[in-house]
């Protein structure tokens, strides 16, 4: 009854999946149809990271059907990882399962479980086999925890999925094309960089979201970090060619 | 009879020697008061005019001072005028005449007209003698002065915390700040108090400003030493008089919460000035009324235990029995939230949540208790989980830790608090007929003995061997948000 996290092997998981860095991303109530988000807090598990918590309720049922929605993020994706085990180090149930990996194909590492069908739940609240309960995962610089966690269980795959393709799938045309999103462009040092050197990709990250937006940043390969004020790319191609960023939002 | 005139109203000020501020006083009264019947007041007993003895033939026990009648009148003047800006818009109103008027100039030339603050916490250094440091909340800091003319209103508004352990025995003292017109001195009391019981009088000075500054007033007879734990709303009612041989005339009501403790709050509170570990009044709403009366310690922690236990806001996570609240810090801010009948983080907790409850609160009422877990990966006893009512066995019979609010080292041969689950308490844990025990005050024990451990877990080596208290790595009292 080891607690699965072998981490040498999530490392080597992580580094499988196309880099994705994210930084001041913050739910702000439209993104779940059908939920009301009702509480917003800051947490302080994980040294480094910021944390949020997000709670949500099902509309027309009564406060009991939630959904807790943790996003922390971290620095790079070891600390991601450290964030990760966490979470499983403080669950109780020896034996949360890997996710299945069509729940989220990029995350590097993620545990789902569900609970038991109960009985008496308000039709419509019901889970059914399929449901998952509890998703928590890795994706790049963050770890991400959804649990059911009102009295009716309620399926965190959606919720799950909405996030994961928000994260890692850049903006639309059309949101570039408006005022939604813009491409941060690569600063000097990072155009001139070699393969394999590590430059700063985008510097001034405060700058881009002094008006709440948040940034991502994408690179099918090599690694994205956090240093001091500036997200840092190490690929095999330069980060022009190679990696991109985007603010977007507030939204 | 049509009342004074407007002149007859300047002279009189004039021939009184009635300065501005005086006549400001009131104006300020005429505008505030309520009703005529607060205007008049309770006849026949004095107040809030008092009748003038060197003026008319009043009586003062006889309330020969304004009437209801005439308060009436003055009332319906002043929704006239829309409020008053001077006393000779008091002209013309029929039946106050220069007796009356008299009456009113008497009755605010020399008075203490105002309590203006009282600090219940005057020594941020001790507790022995008066409150101790708290706040409101995590985000919010207590009001300094404990309460405020003007921004206090309800018990809730003015607060204070008091520890059994640390004032037994020793005097206890607020500090008043009151203001007074014409008047260098006047005795000042307070009956009432509640639990803190009244102030006897004594005689406040007030500077050629008429404040007095800080007045310390003793509080000869506290109740709450012998009552235990408790938190009690309390109203004092603040009356003065210029001389011993006066009747008392009334200045005021004031309302305070007081919290009473059995001791200091210990870790993670502290008494550190500023620092946002200060007792927490919403966390004192919640423990203080949990343990109400509670005169010990383990008495105390078993009642937080229990009424946690019971609450019936949260339900144990049978999905992952993951934590919710906090591990790398207790997010009691939002357990409260949840306790008071908000949404918090949600409806499920597990043993983390449950220790950090258990024991944070505890402590603030003066308990001892740790956070610490007992590990590795061990088989279960059936178990009734917090916010069920069925027994079962979690997670196909094993938890990889678990952890509780625990006394001293944390070791087997302390006690343990369980706020999370109810152990089996009859002779056979391992089977039916089960017979629910909450753990409070139970010793953790060995695998020879029936105790916690062996209740908690099945014998053999997967079982209770595998149940170990890890102290040295997990024993802690987490940091507060």
């Amino acid at each position: 009854m080891n607690i699965p996290h072998d981490m040498g092997a999530w490392r080597v998981a992580a580094a499988g999946v196309p880099s994705v860095y994210i930084h001041n991303y913050r739910m702000l109530g439209a993104e779940l149809k059908g939920w009301e988000l009702v509480n917003v807090a800051e947490m302080a598990d994980s040294p480094g990271a910021v944390e949020h918590v997000y709670l949500w309720a099902r509309k027309g049922f009564e406060g009991k059907a939630l959904l807790r929605v943790s996003i922390s993020e971290f620095s790079d994706v070891g600390s991601a990882l450290l964030g990760l085990q966490g979470v499983l180090a403080n669950s109780m149930n020896p034996e949360v399962p890997p996710a299945p990996k069509a729940l989220v194909p990029a995350a590097g590492v993620a545990f789902a479980a569900r609970a038991g069908a109960t009985k008496g739940a308000p039709k419509g609240a019901r889970g059914t086999k399929a449901d998952l309960h509890a998703a928590w995962l890795q994706l790049g610089n963050l770890t991400l925890r959804i649990d059911s966690v009102g009295d009716d269980p309620a399926d965190v795959a959606p919720l799950v999925k909405l996030l994961a393709t928000r994260f890692t799938k850049p903006p639309t045309s059309a949101a570039l094309a408006g005022a939604q999103a813009s491409e941060i462009k690569p600063g000097a040092r990072a155009r001139a960089a070699v393969a394999g050197e590590a430059a700063p990709l985008i510097e001034n990250l405060a700058k881009h979201t002094q008006r709440g937006s948040w940034v991502q940043v994408l690179a099918p390969l090599g690694e994205l970090r956090r240093e001091g004020d500036a997200v840092v790319y190490a690929g095999p191609a330069a980060g022009r060619r190679a990696a991109h960023g985007f603010v977007i939002g507030p939204y | 009879m049509s009342g004074l005139s407007a002149s007859t109203i300047t002279s009189t000020l004039a021939a009184h020697g009635t300065d501005a501020a005086t006549q400001a006083l009131i104006v300020q009264f005429l505008n505030n008061v309520g009703s005529a019947a607060a205007l008049a007041g309770t006849e026949h007993q004095a107040g809030p005019v008092f009748d003038d003895p060197t003026s008319g033939s009043g009586v003062q026990a006889r309330g020969y001072d304004i009437g209801l009648t005439v308060a009436q009148r003055i009332v319906t003047q002043r929704a006239n005028l829309g409020g008053f800006s001077s006393l000779a818009q008091l002209a013309h109103i029929k039946g106050f005449g220069a007796d009356k008027f008299n009456d009113l100039i008497y009755s605010f030339t020399r008075v203490v007209h105002e309590l203006t603050a009282i600090e219940f916490n005057w020594n941020n250094a001790t507790s022995s003698n008066d409150s101790m440091n708290l706040r409101r909340s995590f985000a919010a800091s207590a009001p300094s002065p404990s309460w405020l003319k003007g921004a206090s209103v309800n018990a809730a508004d003015s607060i204070a915390l008091y520890s059994i352990a640390d004032t037994w025995g020793r005097p206890l003292a607020i500090r008043v700040a009151l203001r007074a017109d014409g008047l260098s001195a006047a005795f000042v009391r307070a009956t009432g108090g509640g639990t803190l019981g009244p102030m006897a009088e004594q005689l406040v000075s007030f500077d050629a400003a008429g404040a007095s500054g800080w007045q310390t007033f003793a509080l000869p007879a506290p109740t709450f030493h012998a009552a235990g734990v408790g938190r009690h709303d309390i109203e004092w009612r603040w009356q003065w008089r210029a001389r011993s041989t006066d009747a008392w005339r009334d200045l005021r009501a004031t309302r305070h919460r007081i919290y009473v403790t059995l001791a200091a709050p210990t870790l993670p509170w502290v008494q550190a000035a500023g620092s946002t570990s200060l007792p927490w009044a919403d966390a004192l709403d919640i423990a203080c009324v949990w343990a109400a009366g509670a005169t010990t310690r383990d008495a105390a922690a078993a009642l937080v235990t229990q009424r946690y236990n019971g609450c019936g806001v949260v339900a144990y996570d049978t999905v992952s029995g993951a934590t919710f609240y906090g591990w790398g810090s207790y997010n009691l801010t939002q357990m409260i939230n949840r306790l008071n009948g908000g949404p918090g983080l949600g409806a499920k907790v597990n043993c983390t949540d449950s220790a950090n409850t258990v024991s944070t609160l505890a402590n603030l009422l003066g308990c001892d208790l740790w956070q610490s877990r007992m590990q590795s990966g061990f088989a279960l006893n059936p178990m009734i989980a917090i916010g069920f009512n069925t027994w079962a066995v979690p997670f196909n019979g094993s938890f990889s830790y678990h952890e509780v609010a625990w006394k001293g080292g944390c070791t087997q041969f302390d006690n343990v608090f369980d706020g999370c689950l109810k152990v089996d308490g009859d002779a056979n844990p391992t089977s039916a007929p089960h017979t629910p025990l909450l753990a409070t005050n139970l010793l953790f024990g060995d695998c020879a003995t029936m105790n916690y451990r062996l209740r908690l877990c099945p014998p053999g080596p997967g079982g209770c061997g595998a149940c170990v208290p890890a102290p040295a790595t997990t024993r802690q009292r987490r940091a507060l948000i």
